[in-house]
């Protein structure tokens, strides 16, 4: 940790630790950088890429990029949590560090619509290349869903009057990123 | 009508019609338009007349043929998901399939007799799946098994699961369970025998509305 | 004399230009010639994407040089992992290149976790890796713990374990099973069920179920062990190291086998963790990475057991891992049910739990790698996010980079060689 504190000083937002991870929050665009430092420097040695995952955190919020690290030196996973904006999510490819991120991008990209530039290969890879949304984001909602639903109108994704369906109505191909 | 009707404002009577299980089925010209289904014992063929469709009485050699049919039926190899594992533990040692005709999965479609679908069906294999059935020729039976092929099973409000492989293609068994024990499986190919040998189940009353698409093309997702 | 008129000769396809060839063809109302050397070949093969690629990565793979072709392993095969698809750029019969396309299983159970309570989703998740279902429920049952911050009692964590390590031993059975199903062996699978089904009955005694057992509770499990389990369990105890040698015999000298393994499908360690292959597979390519050694879990360091690898990372290494493994699993097996203490089964949690807000991610070494849960709680009593990290999933990114120059028939042997299960991949 004082490791982590001294050598991304600036580039670390939010330090937390439990006792067995340890956890900070960077700026989306800077995850090349500080990924890499995290792999190369000797006394830091994060080698494996254990999960890179996304995170939608509401229709007018951020999304993350988390990735998780495991050094053999250190006995904790570390936690790396990208910020991005909703709005522009593009945020530079790990897959020069770690191949082994392709899959973990794609599938991010399919289910949330996150932009990884640099990624050789971004298509989709669980629903069809032709699928129009992107469905773990929070606001994704299929229509025939509320009639079906036993709770009939509990959640608010069930209820039809409080859907935006404006935002539905430009949709665009999205199985090709821009 | 009432019964004290003038007969000369009937039409004449049709010629009799032979007893049921007697003799060749003779068609006289005259005949109405019930006179296929005359013939038919409801006791033998437990699913009585077809309209417009003209069906054979279960002779002796059809019933052999039901039998040949029943007892060697071969599977084609198309496991999914958990149910496939389940599929093939009633294929191997302990819960034997064999015994029934049924070792041969065929990895070939134009050379199998039944489709277990076996695993959830999703929106992206729906089609290749759907594909496989229209391959396999006639006679073809489909076994639904599991809860997620009957109706959608645990993924029911998911985004990308077809609820019940029912609404793709016809299906003539249901075996519930998640996974089904391979004991249910035997018991549901036990009820398929049951169908083929009474000529119940979906091909025999398919109407064949001739192909139903003309090319491939667009076919690629 | 009959004489042949040159000029009236039908022209030889073969001589033909592709100018000539391409006017014939638009006259005669076909469409033309578009698969020539170099040039994107999607547009006329079905099956394949008939749209411009999308992405370099397509358009390398889909074009072809001159005597190649597209084949199509599709998502019915008579190999046995499920539904996945290959798309393999063959010249003869050697492979220049592989895509794989997925999804064809893809039930969305991220999706449908995040309107579940946090107990449901532990029976979500059973059939994401339906050969080692218990392994599945463990990673969401210990990061769920960890958010809710309820400490397990000690007798739980040795069921645990114990039951997690007879899965292991029935999913590495059934690996060396599909392996030589594959190569077209059709005896050795009938014994890996055999296998698999009397450690099937032993966790049906204590579960219920064959295979998607919902035995995992968050503080806990469902159920203690009673005389049928264990008297079943002793059964198989006495007999399974016999049976594993006799299966294993089978295959392991065979040399049909050991001449379509060894040297099959390399993979170096450097290349394997930056793939991110972990588990059986990485241990193979000679990576001593374990998580029940490298990030302690349940009671994995009060046991003891050793990390084995193997020095060549080819199939045969990552076959004779696996045997080792099922080795050391028994022996664990045996130390479990020795030192198994009295006590409760599951804490006192209340039937739908609501942690506070926070966040957790749980590793767990499952028989296809590192599955890993990473579940973020906002108080609720549903998770917020509750994202899976399936080994087979990144395993299979491997397989376009250590295939190509090899034979088409062994794809399918190097694929089983890394064991992916489809539920898993696809979630």
């Amino acid at each position: 940790m004082r490791l982590l504190t001294e050598r991304l000083a600036t580039d670390l937002r939010d330090l937390w630790t439990d006792e067995d991870t340890v956890e900070f929050q960077i700026d989306g665009a800077r995850n090349i950088e500080v990924l890499r430092l995290l792999k190369e420097a000797p006394e830091l040695d994060f080698f494996m890429l254990a999960d890179a995952a996304a995170v939608d955190y509401g229709p007018g919020e951020r999304f993350e990029v988390v990735y998780h690290l495991y050094s053999s030196k250190h006995p904790a996973w570390l936690r790396v949590r990208a910020h991005l904006d909703r709005g522009d999510p593009i945020v530079p490819t790990v897959t020069g560090l770690w191949e082994g991120a392709m899959f973990h991008e794609r599938e991010m990209y399919d289910m949330m619509g996150i932009v990884f530039e640099g990624n050789r290969d971004l298509r989709r890879i669980y629903m069809s290349p032709d699928y129009r949304s992107f469905p773990q984001r929070r606001d994704f909602v299929l229509p025939d869903d509320a009639a079906d639903s036993p709770a009939a109108g509990v959640n608010p994704l069930e209820r039809p009057e409080t859907w935006d369906l404006a935002r539905f109505r430009d949709a665009t191909d999205t199985s090709q990123p821009r | 009508m009432a019964v004290d009707q003038p007969t000369s404002t009937q039409a004449p009577d049709p010629a009799p019609l032979p007893e049921p299980g007697h003799g060749p089925i003779v068609i006289p010209d005259q005949a109405g338009p019930d006179a296929l289904l005359r013939p038919f014992d409801m006791e033998e063929h437990p699913q009585g007349g077809f309209h417009g469709l003209l069906e054979v009485i279960p002779t002796k050699a059809d019933y052999v043929l039901d039998l040949i049919r029943a007892n060697s039926l071969w599977p084609l190899l198309s496991g999914l998901s958990c149910c496939a594992i389940e599929m093939m533990s009633t294929a191997t040692s302990v819960n034997d399939i064999d015994r029934f005709g049924m070792f041969p999965f065929r990895a070939s479609p134009r050379q199998a007799d039944v489709l277990i679908v076996a695993g959830t069906l999703t929106t992206k294999m729906a089609g290749p799946l759907v594909r496989l059935w229209e391959q396999m020729p006639e006679p073809k039976w489909c076994v639904a098994m599991g809860t997620c092929t009957t109706s959608g099973g645990r993924f029911k409000r998911s985004y990308s699961v077809v609820q019940g492989v029912d609404r793709v293609m016809p299906v003539d068994v249901y075996v519930p369970g998640c996974p089904p024990r391979p004991e249910g499986l035997i018991y549901g190919m036990m009820k398929l025998h049951e169908l083929v040998k009474q000529r119940r189940g979906e091909w025999s009353t398919y109407v064949d509305r001739g192909p139903q698409r003309t090319n491939w093309e667009g076919d690629v997702r | 004399m009959t004489t042949i008129d040159r000029d009236t000769r039908i022209p030889d396809p073969i001589e033909l230009d592709l100018a000539e060839e391409e006017r014939l063809r638009a006259a005669a109302g076909l469409l033309p010639v578009r698969s020539a050397a170099g040039e994107y070949a999607g547009f006329d093969q079905v099956g394949l994407p008939d749209r411009p690629p999308q992405t370099e990565r397509e358009r390398e793979v889909y074009t072809l040089e001159e005597g190649e072709m597209l084949v199509n392993m599709g998502p019915q095969h008579p190999s046995t992992h499920g539904v996945m698809r290959l798309v393999v750029k063959v010249r003869g019969e050697i492979i220049v290149d592989i895509d794989p396309v997925l999804g064809y299983l893809h039930r969305g159970i991220e999706k449908l976790c995040e309107n579940a309570t946090y107990t449901t989703v532990l029976t979500y998740v059973d059939p994401m890796d339906y050969l080692s279902t218990m392994h599945n429920e463990h990673a969401p049952a210990i990061a769920f713990e960890k958010l809710y911050g309820v400490e397990v009692p000690k007798r739980a964590e040795y069921i645990r374990a114990l039951v997690v390590e007879l899965e292991r031993v029935s999913s590495h059975g059934l690996m060396m099973g599909f392996l030589a199903l594959d190569m077209g062996g059709l005896t050795p699978i009938l014994y890996a069920f055999i296998n698999r089904d009397e450690i099937v009955d032993i966790q049906s005694a204590i579960s219920g179920q064959r295979m998607l057992f919902n035995f995992f509770r968050v503080g806990g499990v469902n159920f203690d062990t009673n005389d049928e389990f264990l008297s079943r369990l002793g059964t198989w105890r006495s007999r399974v190291m016999k049976n594993i040698e006799m299966n294993e015999r089978m295959i392991t000298d065979n040399e049909i086998f050991r001449g379509r393994t060894i040297g099959m499908g390399i993979l170096s360690g450097a290349d394997a963790i930056s793939l991110g292959v972990t588990g059986p597979n990485l241990r193979a390519s000679g990576v001593a990475f374990d998580v029940r050694k490298a990030h302690p879990y349940s009671i994995y360091n009060e046991l003891e057991f050793d990390v084995i690898t193997q020095t060549s990372g080819d199939s045969y290494a990552r076959y004779l891992q696996r045997i080792a493994e099922i080795k050391q699993s028994i022996h664990l097996i045996d130390q479990i049910v020795d030192k198994m203490p009295h006590g409760p089964v599951q804490a006192q949690v209340p039937g739908i739990i609501r942690p506070k807000p926070g966040r957790s991610y749980a590793a767990i070494e499952s028989p296809r790698g590192l599955y890993s849960v990473y579940a973020i709680s906002d108080g609720g009593p549903n998770p917020y996010r509750f994202r899976m990290r399936d080994p087979s999933f990144i395993s299979l990114q491997a397989i376009p980079k250590i295939m190509p120059g090899k034979l088409v028939a062994d794809t399918m042997a190097v694929m089983a060689s890394f064991d992916p299960v489809m539920g898993g991949v696809d979630k």
